[in-house]
C-alpha cells in the first residue's frame, strides 16, 4: 500500500509542470465568462493575458528547475523524469513565450483569454508527451496539443482561408490520430503491454511489429509535418496569422519529435528490434529533406517558403533520429537542434510580425525589400536568423547541424553515412530559398510592400531580438542550448 | 609572440565592424574609408613581422609525441581557454577541443599575401570605386579576417569557420559593387556554388575527426580537431595501409610510444581509416574544389568575375581563391594521405593539366578582357594544382610558392585591368589593334610587366613556381607533366594576343571613344609598383621565398617518397636515417 502511495506521489511530481500548465489554462476558460462584460480598454486586456501567460510561463520553468535539478530521475509506469522530458520542458517554455510575445497583438481581441488557455493547454500537452512512459499517456499528450490547436485555428481567422486551414487541420489530425492509435494497438498486441519500456524490450521484429511501428510512426509524422502528411503545412501557414503559424511551425513539432524519442528510447535511444524502425524512419526522413527543400526552393510566398523549410527541418531531425538510434545514443542532438530550431524560425516569424504590425500583410519574399536600409537591426536579425538556418558557423543553426552530421559519421551503417551526404546536399539546396531572402532584403530598388508607415511592433521586437542574440551566444557556448 | 596571431586575426574583423558602422552613421566616406586602410596597413604590418618571425624559428616548435606530423606549426597561439566544451554527444573528451591559431611558413606567407594584396586593393580602390567607399573598405576587412583566420588556423573547425566566414562579406561586395542587372544573380551563384561544396566538404570534416578516433578506444585517442595531430595520426596509419597489403610484419615496426594505443586497437583504428578514407577525401575535393574552381566545378569563375568590380575580382582571384588551395595542401592532402596518393596524382592533376590547356585556349578567344584574364587564371591555377597533386617535394613547394605568385601577378592585372575600364570605359577588347599605348605609357609599362610574368618569362616569379610543379609532376605522371607544359606555350599565345591588341599598332580609330586621357595617378602607381617589384625580387631570388615553404613541403612530400631500392623496406619513410635509428 505504502509502495503504491509512493508511486502515486511520484508520478504527480513528474507531472507537476504539466499539471501546472493545465491548472492555469483551464483558469484562462473560466476566465471568459467574465471577460465578455469588461470595459477595459483593448490594450491594458491584451498586456494583461499576455504577462499573465508569460508568468505562468516563468513560475513553469523555475519550478522544473529547482525541483528536479538535473541528475534526479523518476520512473513510474505511468510517468517518467529524465534527459528527454526536462528538455521536453524547456523547449516547450521556450517556444511557447516566444509565442506568446509574438501574439501580444495578433491574438483575436475578443477570444483572449480562450487563446491564452489553448496556448497553455497545448503547452501542457507537449510537457505530457516529453514525460511519458506509457502509450496510453502519450497518446493523451498528443491529443491535449492537437485540439486546442484547432480550437486556436477556429478563433482566429474567420475567413474562406482561415476556415479552409481549420477544417483541413482538424481532419487530418483526427485522420492521424487513427494511425496513432491503430499502430499502438498493434505494438499492444503484440507484446501484452502499453508500458513503453517493455514494449521496447519485448518488440522482436515480426510482421505485426513492423505494421505496428510503421503506423505508430505514420501517426507522429503528421505532427512534424513530415512528408506524406505535409499538406497542410503549407495551407494553414499560409492562412493563419503569423503567431498562429508561428506556433503550428514549432509547438506540434516538438511534441511529435518528443513522441517518437520516447517511442523509441528514453533517455537514451535504444531499441532491441531497431530495425523495425529503421526503414520507415530512414526513407521518411529523407523523402522528407528532399521534397520540402525543392517545394521550398520554388515558392515565392515567404509563408509557404516557411512551411516547407520547416518540412525539410524535420527531415533532418528524423534523420538525426535514425543516426543517433544506430548507435545508441542520447537524444540531445535532437532538443539542441529543436532549440536552435525555435530561435530561428520563431525569429523569423517575430521579424515578420514586426514589420506586419506595420499595416500591411505581407505575402511574398519580395515584399522584403528595402528592409535592409529601413531597418537596419531587423534586417541584421532577419539575415542572422537566415545563416542559421543554412547552418552557418557564428550561428547555433551550426552546432545542430554538425551534431547531426558527427552522429551520422560515427555510424557503422552505410545506408546511414549515405543519408549524411543527402543530408548535406539537402542543406546546400536550402541555402538558395534562405540566400534569396537574405540577398532580398537588402535589395536596392522601389521598397516592397513591408515598409508601411506605421510603428514596429515592440514585443515581436523583443522577441527577435532574444532570438538573434540567443542565437550567436548559442554559437560561442555550444553547451548552452 | 604567439599573441601576434590572435591580433593579426581579430583586427580586420573588428575593424571591418567598426567601419562598416562608421559607414552606416556618416554620410561622409572619408573617414570610414581612412579608418579601413589604417586598420589593413596594420595588418600587413603585424603579418610581416610574423613573416620573418616565421623564418628564424623554422621547425622550433617540434611537438613531443608528433614525431610523424607533417603539419608542424612554426609559431602556435593555444591557450587554454579557447577551448571548446562540446555536448558529449559530439565529443566524449571531456576537456572539449582544444582550438588552436597556427603559422607555418605556408600558412604566414599566406597571411602576408592576404594583408598586401587588401591593402593594395584598398589603397588603389580610390580611384575606381565610386559610391559607398567605406562600406567597401568595412567588407573588404571582413573578408581579410575571414581568409586570415583559416590560413592561421590550427585545427578544422577554425580552418572551416574562416572559410565560410568569406562568404557573407563576398555576397555583399559582388551585389552591392557589381556590374549592374548580372551582379545579383552572379552573387548568388557564387555563394550557392561554395557552399554547396562546402557543406558536404563539413562532413567530410567531422569525418576526419571521427575516424582517426573511435567510440571504442577514445580513453586512449580521443578526438581532436587539432590538424597537426591528426596528421600523425594520418601519416602512421597510411604507414600501416601500406605495409598491410604487401608485409603485414611491417605494422609491428610502428610501436606502442608512436600511437599512445595497444596492438588490437592500433588495428581497429587502421582498418576503420582504411574503410572511411576515400569518401572522406572526395566530399573534402568537392568543397575546396569548387573553391578553387577545378576544372569541372569551375562554371562559377567566369560568371562571378565578369560581374565583379574589378577590385572585387582581384580580391577573389588573388587570395579568396586560394582557400581552396591552401586547404588541399593543409587538411586534404595531409590528413587523407592514401586516398591522395591513389586519385591525387592522375585524377586531379590531370584536372589541372587539363585546366591549363582549357583555360588558355579558351582566353584565347575571348573578346571581354574580364573573361580573358578569369580563363587566364583558370590556366595558372592549373600549374598549382599540377605541382600539388605530384605529391613531391618539388611538386609541393612549386605549388606553395606559385600559390603566393599567382596572387600577386593577378591581383596586379586585375588591377591594371581595372584602371584601363576605368578611362576606356569598356571591357571589350578592340576588333583590331588599340595602340592604347602611346595614350597611357605607365598603364602599357605595368600592362607588359605583369603579363610577361604571368607567362612564365624567366627571372620572373611565375617561372620559379611553374617550373617547379612542373619537374614535380614529371617525377610522378610524365604524361600528365607532358600536357601541362603545352600550357606555357598557349599561355604565352594569348598573353602576347592581348599585348598586341590592347597596346600596341596604329593609334587613330581609337582615341576618338577614349572618356579620360589621363594616365596612372600616383597612388595606383604605388600600389602597382609594390606588386611589380615583388614579382622581380622573387624572381631574382628566388631562395628566400622557397625557404620560408620549403621544410613544410618536404616533411609533407616525405610520406609519399616511394622507396626506389625494394630490398632494403618498402615505405619511404625508412629511408630517413634518423626514423631508421628510432625504429631498430
Amino acid at each position: 500500500m505504502l509502495a503504491e502511495m509512493n508511486l502515486v506521489g511520484e508520478s504527480l511530481q513528474a507531472v507537476l509542470p504539466a499539471t501546472l500548465l493545465l491548472v492555469v489554462g483551464c483558469v484562462f476558460y473560466g476566465m471568459a465568462i467574465r471577460d465578455r462584460s469588461t470595459s477595459k480598454p483593448d490594450e491594458t486586456r491584451r498586456a494583461s493575458y499576455a504577462i499573465t501567460a508569460l508568468v505562468a510561463l516563468l513560475v513553469t520553468a523555475l519550478l522544473g528547475f529547482f525541483r528536479y535539478g538535473s541528475e534526479r530521475i523518476i520512473d513510474t509506469r505511468l510517468f517518467n523524469w529524465d534527459v528527454t522530458s526536462e528538455a521536453g520542458l524547456y523547449l516547450t517554455l521556450l517556444g511557447v513565450s516566444l509565442v506568446v510575445l509574438i501574439g501580444w497583438r495578433l491574438a483575436p481581441v475578443n477570444q483572449l483569454p480562450e487563446y491564452y488557455g489553448s496556448l497553455l493547454i497545448m503547452a501542457a500537452g507537449v510537457v505530457l508527451v516529453g514525460a511519458a512512459s506509457d502509450l496510453i499517456v502519450l497518446f493523451l499528450g498528443l491529443e491535449l496539443v492537437s485540439i486546442p490547436t484547432t480550437v486556436l485555428l477556429a478563433l482566429s481567422k474567420r475567413d474562406e482561408l482561415g476556415r479552409e486551414a481549420t477544417l483541413k487541420y482538424f481532419t487530418l489530425s483526427a485522420f492521424s490520430s487513427g494511425f496513432f492509435l491503430f499502430g499502438a494497438s498493434y505494438l499492444y498486441g503484440v507484446t501484452g503491454s502499453t508500458d513503453l519500456a517493455v514494449i521496447q524490450r519485448d518488440l522482436g521484429s515480426s510482421q505485426m511489429a513492423f505494421v505496428g511501428m510503421a503506423l505508430l510512426l505514420a501517426g507522429a509524422s503528421f505532427r512534424i509535418t513530415a512528408v506524406p502528411f505535409h499538406y497542410y503545412a503549407p495551407d494553414v501557414f499560409s492562412g493563419a496569422t503569423l503567431s498562429l503559424a508561428a506556433i503550428l511551425a514549432y509547438v506540434p513539432k516538438v511534441a511529435g519529435f518528443l513522441a517518437i524519442v520516447r517511442v523509441l528510447g528514453g533517455a537514451q535511444l535504444n531499441i532491441q528490434s531497431w530495425d523495425v524502425a529503421f526503414g520507415p524512419l530512414i526513407a521518411i526522413a529523407i523523402v522528407t529533406m528532399t521534397a520540402g527543400n525543392f517545394l521550398a526552393v520554388i515558392q515565392t510566398s515567404i509563408r509557404r517558403m516557411l512551411a516547407y523549410s520547416s518540412v525539410a527541418h524535420s527531415g533532418y531531425l528524423l534523420f538525426g533520429i535514425v543516426a543517433l538510434l544506430s548507435t545508441s545514443k542520447t537524444a540531445r542532438p535532437i532538443f539542441d537542434y529543436l532549440g536552435a530550431y525555435a530561435l530561428m524560425t520563431l525569429g523569423v516569424f517575430a521579424a515578420l510580425a514586426a514589420l506586419e504590425s506595420k499595416g500591411k500583410r505581407i505575402e511574398t519574399i519580395s515584399d522584403l525589400r528595402g528592409v535592409g536600409s529601413k531597418h537596419p537591426w531587423l534586417a541584421l536579425s532577419l539575415a542572422i536568423f537566415m545563416l542559421s538556418l543554412i547552418g552557418m558557423p557564428l550561428t547555433a543553426g551550426f552546432w545542430a547541424k554538425l551534431q547531426l552530421f558527427v552522429a551520422a559519421t560515427g555510424s557503422a551503417n552505410e545506408w546511414i553515412r549515405y543519408g549524411a551526404i543527402i543530408m548535406a546536399v539537402n542543406a546546400a539546396v536550402a541555402a538558395v530559398y534562405y540566400l534569396a531572402t537574405l540577398v532580398r532584403i537588402y535589395e536596392k530598388g522601389e521598397d516592397g510592400v513591408a515598409l508601411g508607415e506605421g510603428k514596429l511592433d515592440s514585443p515581436s521586437v523583443v522577441a527577435c531580438a532574444i532570438c538573434s542574440v540567443v542565437t550567436v551566444i548559442g554559437f560561442f557556448v555550444p553547451t548552452w542550448l | 609572440m604567439e599573441i601576434l596571431l590572435p591580433i593579426l586575426v581579430l583586427l580586420p574583423l573588428v575593424a571591418g565592424g567598426f567601419v562598416l558602422w562608421l559607414s552606416c552613421k556618416q554620410e561622409n566616406d572619408s573617414n570610414s574609408e581612412l579608418a579601413g586602410l589604417v586598420a589593413s596597413v596594420a595588418a600587413l604590418l603585424l603579418s610581416l613581422v610574423l613573416l620573418t618571425k616565421s623564418l628564424d624559428d623554422k621547425g622550433a616548435l617540434g611537438q613531443p609525441g608528433l614525431s610523424r606530423a607533417t603539419v608542424v606549426a612554426d609559431l602556435e597561439f593555444a591557450p587554454k581557454w579557447l577551448s571548446l566544451r562540446m555536448p558529449a554527444a559530439v565529443s566524449a573528451n571531456q576537456a572539449g577541443w582544444q582550438l588552436s591559431l597556427a603559422a607555418d611558413g605556408l600558412g604566414s606567407s599566406l597571411a602576408f599575401l592576404t594583408t598586401l594584396v587588401t591593402t593594395i586593393i584598398l589603397f588603389v580602390s580610390k580611384e575606381s570605386v565610386s559610391s559607398r567607399r567605406g562600406a567597401y573598405a568595412g567588407w573588404i576587412l571582413l573578408v581579410e579576417g575571414g581568409l586570415l583566420m583559416a590560413f592561421l588556423a590550427g585545427d578544422l573547425l577554425l580552418f572551416y569557420v574562416g572559410f565560410e566566414l568569406t562568404l557573407v562579406p563576398v555576397l555583399f561586395l559582388l551585389s552591392g559593387w557589381g556590374e549592374g542587372k548580372i551582379a545579383v544573380p552572379a552573387a548568388k551563384r557564387f555563394v550557392l556554388f561554395t557552399l554547396a561544396g562546402s557543406i558536404p566538404m563539413v562532413v567530410g570534416l567531422v569525418g576526419l575527426a571521427s575516424v582517426y578516433s573511435s567510440p571504442e578506444l577514445t580513453s586512449k585517442l580521443p578526438t581532436t580537431v587539432n590538424i597537426s595531430e591528426l596528421s600523425h595520426r594520418a601519416a602512421l596509419t597510411k604507414l600501416a595501409l601500406e605495409s598491410n597489403a604487401d608485409s603485414p610484419e611491417a605494422l609491428t615496426r610502428i610501436t606502442p610510444e608512436d600511437t599512445g594505443l595497444s596492438a588490437a586497437d592500433y588495428v581497429a583504428l587502421v582498418e576503420q581509416v582504411g574503410r572511411n578514407e576515400k569518401w572522406i577525401f572526395w566530399l573534402l575535393v568537392l568543397g575546396l574544389g569548387i573553391k578553387m574552381a577545378i576544372l569541372p566545378l569551375h562554371t562559377w569563375l567566369p560568371a562571378t568575375y565578369r560581374a565583379a568590380h574589378p577590385t572585387t575580382a582581384a580580391l577573389l582571384a588573388a587570395v579568396v581563391l586560394k582557400l581552396g588551395l591552401f586547404g588541399f595542401l593543409r587538411v586534404a592532402i595531409p590528413l587523407a594521405p592514401s586516398a591522395s596518393l591513389e586519385y591525387g596524382p592522375v585524377i586531379l592533376g590531370g584536372l589541372g593539366a587539363a585546366a591549363i590547356v582549357f583555360g588558355a585556349l579558351v582566353a584565347l578567344a575571348q573578346t571581354d578582357l574580364r573573361l580573358l584574364l578569369a580563363y587566364s587564371s583558370l590556366s595558372h591555377v592549373g600549374f598549382i594544382t599540377v605541382g600539388m597533386f605530384s605529391l613531391t617535394a618539388e611538386g609541393l613547394t612549386g605549388a606553395a610558392i606559385q600559390i603566393f605568385n599567382h596572387g600577386i601577378t593577378t591581383a596586379g592585372m586585375f588591377l591594371v585591368a581595372a584602371a584601363l575600364f576605368t578611362r576606356r570605359g569598356t571591357w571589350s577588347l578592340p576588333n583590331g589593334s588599340h595602340g592604347l599605348a602611346s595614350v597611357y605609357p605607365r598603364i602599357a609599362v605595368l600592362l607588359v610587366f605583369f603579363t610577361v610574368a604571368g607567362a612564365g618569362m624567366p627571372g620572373l616569379n611565375n617561372f620559379v613556381g611553374e617550373m617547379l610543379t612542373l619537374a614535380g609532376m614529371a617525377s610522378r605522371n610524365a604524361g600528365v607533366a607532358a600536357v601541362a607544359v603545352l600550357g606555357i606555350l598557349l599561355g604565352a599565345w594569348y598573353s602576347f594576343r592581348l599585348l598586341m591588341l590592347m597596346m600596341f599598332g596604329p593609334v587613330e580609330s581609337s582615341k576618338a571613344t577614349l572618356q579620360h586621357r589621363e594616365d596612372l595617378k600616383p597612388r595606383e602607381i604605388a600600389g602597382l609598383t609594390v606588386l611589380a617589384a615583388l614579382c622581380l625580387v622573387i624572381g631574382v631570388f628566388p631562395a628566400s621565398g622557397l625557404r620560408l615553404v620549403k621544410s613544410d613541403m618536404e616533411r609533407l612530400a616525405k610520406i609519399f617518397a616511394e622507396v626506389k631500392d625494394e630490398g632494403e623496406t618498402r615505405v619511404g619513410m625508412f629511408q630517413s636515417p634518423t626514423l631508421d635509428g628510432e625504429l631498430r
